[in-house]
């Protein structure tokens, strides 16, 4: 089953790969929502180290203002060898000025450079996959009208592992939750976490299904019957945090059932909190 | 030197586990030396887990230099989240002694152990090699694991603790994906026999010797596996042909 997106520009510019073992590469679909996946750039060869480098360079272009940067070894360890990055890269003979100089680059015509990635692994629960780096460059470069990138590439990128669940990490006042969200209510496993370290961790499992990927790609859908909230977590209030986090300890369901909403220049995340499991 | 003197030297130690309650039902009721109900286990989706995922971040950064420690998100979302971390605490039942953060794979069975350091106590009997060959062990039966896949660097002592099971393929011996590329990629059997091996053996040298010490030998060794070569890395860390493969065994 193919894709009609919204934005149909990214396909016609960009070329998906995946960094993998051969090992994970067998276990992958091969043809996500019919998509070819072009390049498959293994981690241990000596070959692949220029565009891995393009890819940390990708991270240090979008989070290291955010101060959440990937050291080299957590790419290698914590994702290339026990999962996958997925992403779309511009091939280089096609790149406007402003994307080499992004890049450091003058590659050569045959080279890609990569403005999206998608790290996810496996987790102990068989099917269950933890995604834990989303990169766009979308809007580091506006001329190149690349709008829903980061979308696309994580419902393309959890296709491609043919995962039933998709666990995660993120924060409330992150605007990726508006990218979470569209595939489905998520299921908060924690509110306030603190091990993590970032402020305003939360932890969340979602069960992928087509039509949730497809809405998260981009592809026209109709909205699906949603979840109502039964309460607006305010993002910036650890207090709220902290009270549905004990709602949770004490056996409560809860889910994330929309995409937050500004008021008065503050965040709000609508969540449907459940009786008992 | 049996097993009962590894697990002797080491049985005043708790073991500790980090990992998801909602993974409970994947994992063993057993782990080497302690019943489970006997291992300190903390959920890290769970505020209280904070005073020992604290203390197992001071390990690290102690164990590892700025370069190589991992940052604390990376921690929760590429090993206590996902997968597992594991290890002893020490005789206060509160300071970790050893750390092992290990990921699985799309085959089961295939773990990553990405982080491994341990530190010897006074007035403890078991060293730090003592301490970390006991870890891996006790993470593997906790996993039910038949192998794992490690990064160790060339110039580190855990590449020794690795080699104490099994003659390891070597993945890879130049690795310019991370950010020592004088990095090993080894690959090693940690069924129950390799287990009984590796805890029954000689504790392992510190530094295993290998002829791979220059940069432009391990680039060498590299290309010789990039064409297809197989070579595997023995106890002591030299570098030979590698003992047939098991049927069920894949290239990675």
């Amino acid at each position: 089953m193919t894709l009609s997106l919204q934005n149909p520009n990214i396909l016609t510019q960009c070329r998906p790969f995946v960094v993998a073992t051969d090992e994970t590469f067998e276990a992958l679909d091969h043809r996500p929502f019919g998509l070819t996946l072009e390049s498959h750039v293994h981690p241990f060869r000596l070959g692949s180290a220029p565009f891995l480098d393009r890819l940390k360079r990708l991270d240090e272009l979008c989070f290291g203002p955010e101060g959440m940067p990937m050291p080299r070894w957590v790419f290698l360890d914590g994702a290339e060898i026990p999962g996958i990055i997925f992403g779309f890269a511009l091939p280089a003979e096609h790149a406007p000025p402003d994307v080499h100089n992004a890049f450091f680059s003058a590659p050569t015509p045959e080279d890609q450079l990569p403005l999206s990635m998608f790290a996810a692994i496996p987790t102990i629960e068989s099917g269950t996959w933890f995604a834990h780096n989303l990169s766009s460059a979308a809007a580091l470069f506006p001329a190149l009208k690349l709008k829903g990138l980061g979308s696309l590439t994580k419902a393309v990128g959890l296709k491609l592992t043919q995962a039933s669940t998709q666990m995660g990490a993120t924060q409330w006042t992150s605007r990726a939750l508006h990218v979470h969200t569209k595939l489905g209510p998520l299921e908060l496993l924690s509110a306030h976490t603190p091990a993590h370290g970032e402020f305003g961790t939360l932890t969340y499992r979602v069960t992928l299904r087509d039509d949730g990927l497809r809405q998260l790609a981009g592809a026209h859908q109709k909205d699906g019957a949603a979840l109502a909230p039964t309460r607006w977590v305010r993002a910036h209030e650890v207090e709220d945090h902290i009270r549905l986090q004990a709602l949770i300890e004490a056996g409560e369901s809860a889910w994330i059932c929309g995409a937050p909403r500004q008021v008065d220049g503050a965040i709000q995340v609508p969540v449907h909190v459940a009786a008992s499991r | 030197m049996g097993e009962t003197s590894w697990t002797s030297r080491c049985a005043s130690l708790r073991p500790y586990l980090i990992a998801p309650e909602v993974f409970a039902r994947a994992l063993p009721d057993t782990i080497l030396l302690a019943e489970r109900d006997e291992t300190h286990w903390v959920d890290p989706l769970r505020p209280s887990a904070v005073p020992l995922v604290d203390a197992v971040m001071a390990l690290e950064s102690a164990a590892f230099s700025e370069e190589r420690a991992i940052p604390r998100w990376a921690m929760f979302d590429c090993a206590a989240a996902p997968g597992i971390i594991s290890g002893y605490l020490g005789p206060d039942r509160k300071t970790p002694l050893s750390m092992l953060m290990a990921l699985p794979t799309v085959t089961p069975g295939h773990w990553v152990v990405h982080t491994l350091s341990a530190a010897a106590s006074p007035g403890l009997p078991a060293s730090t090699a003592d301490i970390a060959v006991t870890t891996i062990a006790a993470a593997a039966q906790l996993l039910r694991a038949d192998r794992f896949t490690a990064t160790p660097p060339w110039d580190s002592p855990t590449l020794a603790h690795h080699l104490s099971f099994a003659p390891a393929e070597l993945l890879a011996a130049y690795c310019p994906a991370t950010d020592e590329a004088r990095t090993a990629v080894l690959r090693y059997s940690v069924r129950p026999t390799d287990i009984t091996r590796g805890l029954s053996g000689p504790p392992p040298a510190e530094r295993p010797r290998t002829s791979a010490g220059k940069t432009q030998d391990l680039i060498a060794l590299q290309r010789r596996i990039e064409a297809g070569e197989r070579l595997c890395l023995d106890h002591s860390g030299q570098i030979k042909a590698p003992p047939p493969q098991r049927s069920d065994e894949a290239r990675p």
